[in-house]
């Protein structure tokens, strides 16, 4: 291992349930290149050192940090998660990362936003056994206009990814009266048919816990988004839109 | 919780009588006086059944008595309760003379007063404090009278029942020679015939009551007992409950070897339905709740050394059938579970926890079994048979006795360690001077010093739990005690009297980790990255960090057991062994058979908390300390695996148990069903010894601090003890929210 090969994260929660299948470690690089106005994470989005914890660290740490729940990864299904901010910001800490998990016999997900460049993409589907990819807006103006990245790259990349037979989990977060427009959804219920190799399609209504770092950054909490979390009904409503679609592979999250 | 003590419970006429017969008694010889004296408490102190029970068992124990631990330890006075100068109830003149006598003459009479001036003199130099009930801990360590800890033989009480005992102590006594063995057989013998005096007086009170099916079969199951075994369920749970009660004995141990077979022949016969049962057993748990104290009242179930486990499990399931009906905070259900014990017990644990109920607690027999074996320093077999009763020690069934005669304050000797044998906060001179913390030249030498200054006072640890023993053995035979103790009528002598099989003790520790944190912070920023200075250190422990946030703030920030960390973990163990090992050794030439370290908790660590100065850990004065083996509030940031981890790594075979907390959001459970039994059962495979879910959820507590009554269900695990959380006080209360929740 390049031992001293160096990369900066923002946290490292151990035990999650949430990123990824069984009892995981996630691992939330920093830095991202996108500008999501709902975005929970918004410390980790600038490459910035010593806010929230952001910190620089060896891979050899954080892999040994890693390996330190191999029996509770083992028995549960689990595994590895590398998250952030975008992971693919970081090519060479992520790809090294995965290559080491993969060598520990780790099962690895990459939970990425998919603007990344073709040849990082695809040099990851050797060690990678799952990727987590968000899927935000569907129409191409809005996409640009609330993560402020187009989203013509993005839904190549996934659609390279699909094509090499990847196992690929469907992220994505509903923000209402933002992006949970009909259009958007019929196109996320379309999406398990157009890709059977589709594993899942996970739908995270917003929930409003990441407002409270904005306004320790400093920031203003984009005025677009709703007052409070997604009401109960809303996420009924929402089951209720994918059934009558039929898409069973969509799981809506609760908040 | 035991209504124990009233306001005048049974009143003056009661207290004369009972010192009467304490004074014929003490004329003759204390199994007589014994005899005597039980005969004026029972049936005196039974509580009358209501006509809602199905089961009689509750007895009061007024401000003069006898019984092993409640109310006091032996013979007891305790009017502490009501201020005998100035009762509510109206005493003429006379009256109150009579009861200042009464309070003098108990005051060298009583067992605790006898034991504690027999003390030696090194006992009484090093542990000037006298204990209180906690109220004020301000000494590094005390000595504690009491006999917590007794599991008699309900085993050998349901296969023979009363008439059996009756039997096999005439047995003895005609083959007795020795005077001793005799006077003990003849007390032991009366103290039989006492349990069926009291199932006589509970048939006739059963009588006055209205007459209804329940009152029925409450006589039905009280003459059942009278003579014979018991032959069913209701039987047996009757003898159980009432000859514990008589005894005194708060505990339960291997309810589920006793009463299963009674329970599985009923079930079969269709003598009584599941539903009849779990009546039975509602009324059962019920008066357990309103009788027993919540760090008591154990029922234990599952795990290996079992005869009949099929049977066995039957009652198991029942039991956390009951808990999970009932959302009571007693009695503390423990579950054993081995690999490859029936699934569905520890699967239907799973499902009670994740309910919010605390119980049952889980205890891995294979981690625990050979480490008992080890640290007892007895065979597989026997080791088979621990149990772990109270908040969490851990002692042999009805072949050892595991009272707590101990207590220590881990992080106040290192405070004494860092500033020459006083205390931080008001210089209060508590321990030898071994230098202070601007003097040590490297860490080794600090940690030398704490060191030293925790085996000064467990020089004499071992030896105070062997004298309270002896004393008590010389004045209390226990003697239906001792009838139900393994080797007792074997070798003609009661429990304490050279009866008993393992004479033990254990030595609670508190503040460990708070001591591990601190030296890890120290070792860390004093003496490797020299950020601050020894002396800056001691100034702003001094100040209670007042004016040194930044500094405690570091200090906070440092390593923390808990988290999986290898050099807090380290340290973590270093602090454990040592005490551990320090602990068992102090035993030599006091007569003990084994004297362990248990990290357990009541709420000690929130009284005691009171009196330590801020620490290094990033503590402030008055905080509580560390409850069992759990991380320092909030200081778990790592996960709940890791947390687990570290739990995971200190040594349990050198010690006789160690609690650990969890706290899970009640949505973890709920929607990780799977996931959450994977992870607790890897925990498990891990090498985990034991765990005590909590599952809440953070806004609910909060909620119930401003609507208490609408949280009357919401159960949390303080340390060793369950508990209503809004029969809390807030300081502990505060505590438990701080907790991490995962
Ligand atoms: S991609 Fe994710 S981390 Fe990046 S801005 Fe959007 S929500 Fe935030």
């Amino acid at each position: 291992m390049s031992d001293n090969l160096k990369g900066i994260i923002s946290d490292i929660h151990r035990t999650s349930v949430v990123d990824g299948p069984g009892i995981r470690t996630a691992v939330f690089l920093q830095g991202c290149p996108l500008r999501c106005i709902w975005c929970h994470n918004p410390e980790t989005q600038q490459m910035k050192i010593g806010q929230f914890g952001s910190r620089v660290v060896e891979l050899s740490e954080v892999v040994a940090e890693c390996k330190k729940d191999l029996a509770y990864y083992n028995v549960s299904g689990g595994g590895v998660t590398i998250s952030g901010g975008e992971p693919l910001m970081q090519p060479l800490f992520t790809l090294k990362f995965l290559q080491e998990l993969k060598k520990a016999g780790i099962h690895t997900a990459l939970d990425t936003s998919g603007y990344a460049s073709r040849t990082i993409v695809e040099k990851t589907l050797l060690f990678t056994d799952l990727y987590l990819f968000d899927y935000k807006v569907t129409d191409p103006l809005s996409h640009s206009e609330l993560t402020k990245r187009p989203l013509k790259g993005i839904l190549d990349n996934l659609e390279f990814l699909l094509k090499n037979k990847a196992s690929v989990i469907l992220r994505c977060p509903l923000v209402p009266g933002v992006n949970d427009q009909e259009e958007h959804l019929q196109a996320i219920a379309g999406m398990g048919n157009k890709y059977p190799s589709l594993v899942q399609v996970d739908i995270l209504p917003w929930h409003s816990m990441g407002n409270v770092k904005y306004i320790k950054l400093g920031r203003k909490v984009d005025s677009h988004l709703p007052r409070g979390n997604v009401s109960k009904q809303m996420i009924d409503h929402y089951r209720a839109f994918f059934i009558e679609h039929g898409c069973s592979k969509v799981v809506v999250r609760d908040r | 919780m035991a209504v124990y003590r009233d306001v005048d419970v049974l009143g003056l006429d009661y207290a004369k009588k009972f010192t009467q017969a304490y004074k014929a008694g003490s004329a003759q010889n204390k199994y007589v006086r014994e005899s005597l004296c039980e005969d004026v408490q029972f049936p005196r102190v039974l509580v009358s059944p209501r006509k809602t029970d199905l089961l009689c068992g509750k007895r009061l124990y007024p401000e003069v008595g006898y019984s092993p631990q409640v109310g006091g330890m032996g013979f007891y006075f305790d009017t502490t309760s009501w201020d005998g100068e100035n009762p509510v109830i109206k005493y003429s003149q006379t009256e109150l003379e009579e009861w200042k006598a009464l309070r003098e003459f108990w005051s060298n009479e009583a067992t605790a007063a006898k034991c504690l001036k027999s003390f030696s003199p090194e006992i009484r130099g090093r542990l000037p404090g006298v204990y209180d009930g906690g109220k004020n801990l301000d000494y590094p360590a005390y000595a504690l009278f009491r006999m917590s800890g007794l599991q008699v033989n309900l085993k050998k009480l349901g296969n023979i029942g009363i008439g059996g005992l009756e039997e096999e102590v005439t047995c003895f006594l005609n083959n007795a020679n020795d005077p001793e063995s005799v006077a003990f057989f003849q007390s032991a013998l009366h103290s039989v015939f006492r349990i069926k005096k009291c199932v006589e007086y509970y048939i006739g009170k059963a009588q006055e009551l209205p007459p209804s099916q329940k009152t029925e079969k409450m006589l039905r199951a009280l003459s059942g007992i009278l003579y014979q075994a018991p032959a069913t369920f209701h039987e047996g749970l009757q003898l159980v409950l009432l000859v514990q009660t008589i005894a005194g004995v708060i505990n339960f141990g291997r309810l589920d070897t006793v009463l299963g077979p009674l329970w599985e022949n009923d079930l079969a016969t269709g003598r009584i339905s599941w539903e009849e049962a779990l009546e039975l057993m509602e009324n059962f748990y019920t008066i357990i709740e309103e009788e027993i104290w919540h760090f008591d009242g154990r029922i234990v179930i599952g795990g290996v050394g079992r005869e009949n486990e099929a049977a066995a499990d039957k009652f198991a399931m029942l039991a956390m059938e009951t808990t999970e009906r009932l959302s009571l905070p007693m009695p503390q259900l423990t579950l054993r579970f081995y690999q490859g014990q029936n699934e569905e017990l520890i699967s239907k644990a799973y499902d009670v926890i994740g309910q919010g109920k605390t119980f049952p607690m889980l205890y891995n027999d294979d981690v625990n079994v050979p480490a008992v074996e080890k640290a007892f320093r007895i065979d597989r077999q026997t080791a088979e048979q621990y149990i772990p009763f109270g908040c969490g020690e851990y002692m042999i069934e009805n072949r050892s006795c595991g009272t707590p005669n101990f207590i220590i304050n881990l992080q106040m000797c290192l405070e004494l360690a860092m500033n020459n044998g006083r205390r931080i906060h008001d210089q209060k001179r508590l321990a030898p001077d071994y230098g202070a913390i601007a003097n040590y030249q490297n860490f080794e030498q600090l940690l030398g010093a704490y060191e030293k200054t925790v085996t000064y006072f467990l020089e004499v640890g071992a030896l105070a739990q062997y004298q309270i023993y002896e004393g008590t053995g010389k004045e209390c035979p226990f003697s239906l005690i001792s009838v139900l103790y393994d080797n007792c009528l074997e070798k003609g002598r009661s429990i304490f009297d050279g009866g008993i099989e393992f004479l033990g003790g254990t030595n609670e520790t508190y503040g460990n980790n708070n001591t591990a944190d601190s030296l890890t912070a120290i070792d860390e920023l004093v003496y490797s990255q020299r950020k601050y200075s020894a002396e800056e250190l001691l100034t702003a422990l001094k100040a209670d960090w007042q004016g040194y946030e930044t500094m405690q703030k570091a200090f906070r920030e440092a390593p923390k057991f808990g988290n999986d960390n290898d050099t807090a973990d380290r340290m973590q163990m270093r602090v454990h062994d040592h005490v551990c090992n320090e602990t068992q050794g102090s035993i030599v030439g006091t007569g003990l058979h084994h004297f362990l370290v248990v990290i357990i908790n009541n709420n000690h660590n929130t009284l005691w908390g009171r009196q330590t100065s801020a620490s290094a850990d990033g503590r402030n004065h008055g905080d509580p300390l560390v409850p069992g083996n759990s991380a320092a509030a909030g200081s778990d940031r790592n996960g709940l695996t890791a947390l687990l981890n570290s739990q995971a790594k200190p040594d349990p075979s050198i010690h006789a148990g160690a609690v650990q907390n969890v706290k899970v959001s009640s949505a973890f459970p709920a929607k990780n069903k799977d996931l959450y039994r994977v992870l607790f059962n890897t925990y498990f495979l891990q090498g985990g010894t034991q765990i005590m879910i909590t599952t809440t959820n953070r806004d609910d507590l909060i909620a119930a601090l401003e609507t208490p009554e609408k949280y009357a269900n919401l159960l949390v695990r303080v340390g060793g003890f369950s508990a209503r959380f809004i029969d809390l006080d807030l300081a502990t209360q505060m505590e438990v929210i701080s907790r991490t929740e995962y």
